[in-house]
Parts: structure tokens; C-alpha cells; sequence
């Protein structure tokens, strides 16, 4: 089975980040270390399971950005993927996720992948479109927010999570069709943790990277961000001021004056 | 010139498609939360208000939108052509398109779910629309919509104007008003009873639900809900010690502790799991995102204890409590019970 993966770097702490002087993105400066996306991570976890249950399975990643995203294209090859591709842009450059998934699908369409898995939404941006629209775009049946997969000969069967922890038993008989994507929602799996002997094998591997991807063609920002900024108070909570021991003291006085504490 | 150009902007009437959620042939709440969005819209731009339904027995909700000045379309599955055995998620795009290509709406409305989820991203790809999901709040510059959505967990929120004739957006459950509408006229209904549907190749073999008999959460009303920050799984013991200090109390968590199994699910609370409102909520190490807080938005006076001040947790809550929650929490214990 050929399975491609498509990753996403996201900072790797919420607390690092600033905006920009201009207010309309986060500010990228030198020290910002970077994660994978974690719903990404569950989706090359998945396909490595896949991979290691059917012969002759190759898992190909792949993520649109900039040169510093090639460290979680590393990581998933440290995980067990076998082959890492990075679709460039520019690092301040905004891509919307309709164009995101133009430049995935010029990647994708010419490899005869059977399965394609990214993660339901990155925890960035929180679109949730990137995988959809690829999707669409390849003209492929999908199934998103996926929480189990099973595999028997040439039948997929698929666990979607629906709305109250309803769950939706799919089943694709993979004869019948070409490829499909999944989008992975989190708690499918625990992602493997590479060790240090693959991480340092991935570092000398190839990656490709295609430069000069993005062309008037298939550039399709259909939106743009007016201004980005903290996110509005909808209460105006009280902060306890004090140390630690005053802060408990007002607490329990707060909550006997509410008469909830036993 | 310019004068008459502006009138002619205003004078135009844009049309709103709502694509209703539903489940298992009910409409959900949420569809009112649709309406009242469009009405938000309405007060800033001149619109009509379209909705679209598919499903088996919806007649009295079709009743309920068209009396209340909402046009229907009801697309009714009859049990001839659902034999195919799809789920409603696979096959309700293709019933859309045709409907939504013939309406030309501006703006397209969907609930931030599974299904709006699943539908929106491929409905803009195939109508060239721009796609805008988990909807917060919608403004108006200079005749142009501005659609707010949140971005890192519920941290910041970001503007955004769509770049396409026709806009479609997602909107996240629980922001706008489900106030009963009040409108005195009466919507078109338009019932479409033949369908053709076309082989899908998914197949919907079951559909489960989670065995949660009597949930511990109908009962309680203090909620003591944990999240990633409260660190290790050790902790969880602490929280529930901690809980126990309250009356009619319960535990809750956030996605992430059901994922990593820390918990069991019967626990989540937020867009994948319950929804509750509980006299006070107390939110332990939890970051505050947009799922999360789609669950327990609406409790009555919400408590969070993070370490970090800029946590989104703090935005929606009445009392904010920034230490450490194990530090604090032990303390709190030890005052009350001696």
C-alpha cells in the first residue's frame, strides 16, 4: 500500500508566541522551536501501523513550508517513514488552506498513493480544511475525523467520530476505488517516540524539497487576515491577587459565601 | 456617481444558505444558532435567508423554520433511495451542489462539526467559494464582512475578509443566540421528494453510541474538570480529593485526558463529548480551547486555575486563579478540612 502523510509544523509553545508589528500574523524569530502538528503526528502514526501490517507498504511524508519545517519531516522518518518531501514557501508568506491543498495536490496526483492521512485540523490556525479540500481537489472519496482503521485484504474498515461520542463503522472496498484520504482525529493512537539510532538514520536521508512550487497557477488564498490579535474577554473574571496561601484562603471564602463547600 | 454606486450596494439583497445540521433526523438546537447568525448578518447587510434540510421525517422542523419567515427545502430521503446505506455525511454533498449551484447564495452557513467539517471545505473548493471555519463573530467595514475565528487554542482570534463572490463559513456551536426567532412571516417551502443518489463507496455498516446509562454530570453542580496542565497522571488522584470538598460535585476533563486515557470518556466535556452547565464550573489546568469551552461555556460562574496568565481559559471565566494548581489545590484541601 502507498500512503502519504501530510504534516504541519506548529510552535512548539503557545507561550512563545507574539504578534507582529503589523498585527496580522505571529512574529517567526530565530529562537521559536517547532513541533508536529499533534494530530499530524497520529496520522504518520497510523500509517507506520498500516505499514507495518501489509508488505512492501511505503510511507511518504510530505508538508508545505519553510526551510525550518524540515525538522518534523526528519521525525517522522525517525518514526519509520520511509520517504520526506517539503513542498517551500516562503516563512512569512501566508497560505490559505485552499492553497495549501492546490500545492498538496500537484504533489500528490502524479504518485499513485492508496491511502493519503493529515491530521483533522493543526492546532495553529484550526482550519480543519487543508485535508477536505485535498480531497476535492484530487476528486477522491474522504472520510475526516477518523478514530480507527482496520484493514482486511481489500477492505477498509473505518471508525468516524460523529458528535456526543456517536461513532460512524464505515466500510471502503479499496477494489472499487484508487485512493482515499482519511483526516485523523486525536486518540486513534499513542505516536511512537523515535528512537535516537532511527533520528540520527532520518538525518542522513534525502529529503526532496520542491522549490518553486507556488505559481500564479495554483495560488489560491481565498481569504486574507485583516488583523490577528488576543482573544477578546467575553467574562471579566476576577484575579485573585496574593500568594499562594492568600489566593487558597479567598478561595474557600468565595466558595462557603456560595455555600458549596461541604 | 459615487452617491448612486453606494445605493445601489446597499440595495442588494445578498442570499444566505443555511445547510441545517442534523442527526439522526432531528434538527438540532444549533440550527437556531444558524438562523440568529444570518439575523447578526442581516443587521449589518440586507439579506434573505434560505435553509436547507436532508432527511427522513422533518416535517414539523420544516413547519417550524418556514412559520417563523425562513425558506425551506426539505430534500427527503425516502426509504427507496436510502437503500444505498450511506451515511447522511457522505451523500449530502452531492445532494447539496445541485440545489446550491442553482440558489447562487453569497454566503453559505454551516455548524463548526462533523458535518460542517466533513461538507464545507469540499462545497467551497467545487463553487469557488472562501472558505472561513469556527466562526465567532461577524462585523461589517465599509461594506465588507469581517468574520473573527479563534487561532492557538482559543489565545488569539483573527479578522478575516473573504477573497470570493460566494463565502462559506462554519460557525462554532454556542456563540450565537438560540433564542427562539421572531419573524411574522411566513418562508417558501419547497419539498424535494425524488432523489437520485449515486453509488458512494463508503458504506455506514453501525452506528454506535458510547454507554453512558446515567451521566454523573446531570446531578452536579460543581463540575471540577482537569486538563493537560495539571501535568502528571498521578494528579488526577488530586483533582478527584479535590472535588470531593464540594457538594453535589463531580470530575470532568478535556479531550486531550481521554486521549492519552487518563480518562474514561463518559468524562469529556466540550464539542466531542457533553455539554454541560453546572452552577460553577472549575476548570484545572485546562488551556480553554474553542472545543472545550463550546461544552461548558454557558455554566453558570466558571473558576480557572492555570499557571499560565495568557491561558484562553481566563476569557471566559468569572474567577481566575494564576499559580500553581497542585500547590493551590493542596492548600485549599488542607484549610478545609481540618
Amino acid at each position: 500500500m502507498n500512503i502519504l502523510v501530510c504534516i504541519k509544523q506548529v510552535p512548539e509553545n503557545l507561550e512563545q508566541i507574539q504578534i507582529n508589528s503589523k498585527g496580522n500574523g505571529i512574529v517567526i524569530h530565530e529562537n521559536l522551536k517547532y513541533r508536529m502538528n499533534r494530530f499530524d503526528s497520529n496520522a504518520v502514526e497510523a500509517a507506520l501501523i498500516i505499514k507495518e501490517n501489509i508488505p512492501d507498504s511505503v510511507v511518504d511524508v510530505v508538508t508545505v513550508g519553510p526551510d525550518f519545517s524540515e525538522s518534523i519531516v526528519r521525525r517522522a522518518m525517525g518514526m519509520g517513514a520511509d520517504n520526506g518531501f517539503i513542498i517551500k514557501i516562503e516563512p512569512e508568506k501566508y497560505v490559505s488552506p485552499s492553497t495549501t491543498s492546490a500545492l498538496l495536490a500537484k504533489m500528490a496526483i502524479p504518485k499513485n498513493y492508496n491511502l493519503i492521512l493529515t491530521g483533522i485540523m493543526s492546532e495553529d490556525e484550526m482550519n480543519a480544511q487543508t485535508g477536505q479540500m485535498l480531497a476535492e481537489r484530487m476528486g477522491i472519496p474522504s472520510i475526516s475525523g477518523v478514530v480507527d482503521i482496520q484493514i482486511n485484504n481489500s477492505k477498509l474498515n473505518i471508525k468516524r467520530e460523529r458528535e456526543g461520542g456517536i461513532r460512524e463503522l464505515l466500510e471502503v472496498n479499496m477494489s472499487e476505488i484508487k485512493t482515499i484520504l482519511l483526516t485523523i482525529q486525536a486518540g486513534i493512537n499513542q505516536p511512537r517516540y523515535p528512537s535516537l539510532s532511527a533520528l540520527l538514520r532520518a538525518k542522513n536521508q534525502e529529503i526532496k524539497i520542491f522549490t518553486n512550487y507556488l505559481n500564479t497557477e495554483n495560488y489560491d488564498n481565498d481569504q486574507y487576515i485583516v488583523s490577528i490579535k488576543k482573544a477578546e474577554k467575553m467574562r471579566q473574571g476576577k484575579y485573585l491577587e496574593g500568594s499562594t496561601h492568600e489566593k487558597a484562603k479567598q478561595f474557600i471564602d468565595i466558595m462557603k459565601a456560595r455555600n458549596i463547600l461541604l | 456617481m459615487k452617491t448612486i454606486k453606494t445605493i445601489n450596494k446597499i440595495k442588494t439583497i445578498k442570499k444566505i444558505l443555511i445547510i441545517a445540521d442534523h442527526m439522526e433526523n432531528n434538527v438540532s438546537n444549533f440550527i437556531k444558532e444558524m438562523i440568529n447568525c444570518a439575523l447578526e448578518i442581516n443587521k449589518l447587510i440586507p439579506v434573505s435567508i434560505y435553509t436547507l434540510l436532508i432527511g427522513k421525517n422533518l416535517n414539523d422542523q420544516v413547519e417550524f423554520l418556514s412559520q417563523r419567515g425562513i425558506h425551506v427545502t426539505f430534500i427527503e430521503l425516502t426509504t427507496h433511495n436510502f437503500e444505498i446505506n450511506a451515511s447522511i455525511l457522505d451523500i449530502a454533498w452531492k445532494l447539496i451542489n445541485p440545489f446550491a449551484q442553482k440558489l447562487k447564495p453569497d454566503i453559505i452557513i454551516t455548524g463548526h462539526n462533523s458535518f460542517g467539517t466533513a461538507l464545507l471545505p469540499q462545497l467551497a473548493i467545487n463553487m469557488n467559494a472562501s472558505c472561513i471555519t469556527g466562526v465567532k463573530k461577524i462585523t461589517e467595514n465599509n461594506g465588507k464582512l469581517i468574520y473573527t475565528r479563534f487561532l492557538y487554542n482559543g489565545k488569539f482570534e483573527s479578522n478575516v475578509c473573504s477573497e470570493r463572490n460566494i463565502t462559506a463559513i462554519s460557525i462554532l456551536p454556542g456563540i450565537f443566540t438560540s433564542n427562539d426567532l421572531n419573524i411574522k412571516k411566513t418562508g417558501e417551502i419547497n419539498h424535494i421528494k425524488k432523489i437520485d443518489i449515486e453509488n458512494v463507496p463508503i458504506t455506514l455498516k453501525k452506528i454506535s453510541k458510547p454507554f453512558i446509562s446515567n451521566s454523573s454530570f446531570d446531578n452536579a453542580d460543581v463540575i471540577v474538570a482537569m486538563g493537560q496542565g495539571i501535568g502528571e497522571n498521578e494528579n488526577i488522584e488530586k483533582i478527584k480529593e479535590f472535588s470531593k470538598i464540594f457538594q453535589q460535585s463531580t470530575i470532568a476533563g478535556s479531550r486531550p485526558m481521554i486521549d492519552k486515557g487518563w480518562l474514561p470518556y463518559k468524562y469529556q466535556v466540550g464539542i466531542t463529548g457533553k455539554t454541560v452547565a453546572p452552577i460553577i464550573y472549575i476548570a484545572c489546568g485546562i488551556s480553554g480551547s474553542s472545543q472545550h469551552v463550546a461544552g461548558m461555556g454557558s455554566s453558570e460562574y466558571i473558576i480557572a486555575i492555570n499557571s499560565d496568565p495568557n491561558a484562553a481559559i481566563f476569557n471566559i471565566s468569572d474567577l481566575c486563579i494564576v499559580d500553581d494548581i497542585i500547590s493551590f489545590i493542596n492548600i485549599v484541601i488542607e484549610n478545609v478540612t481540618i
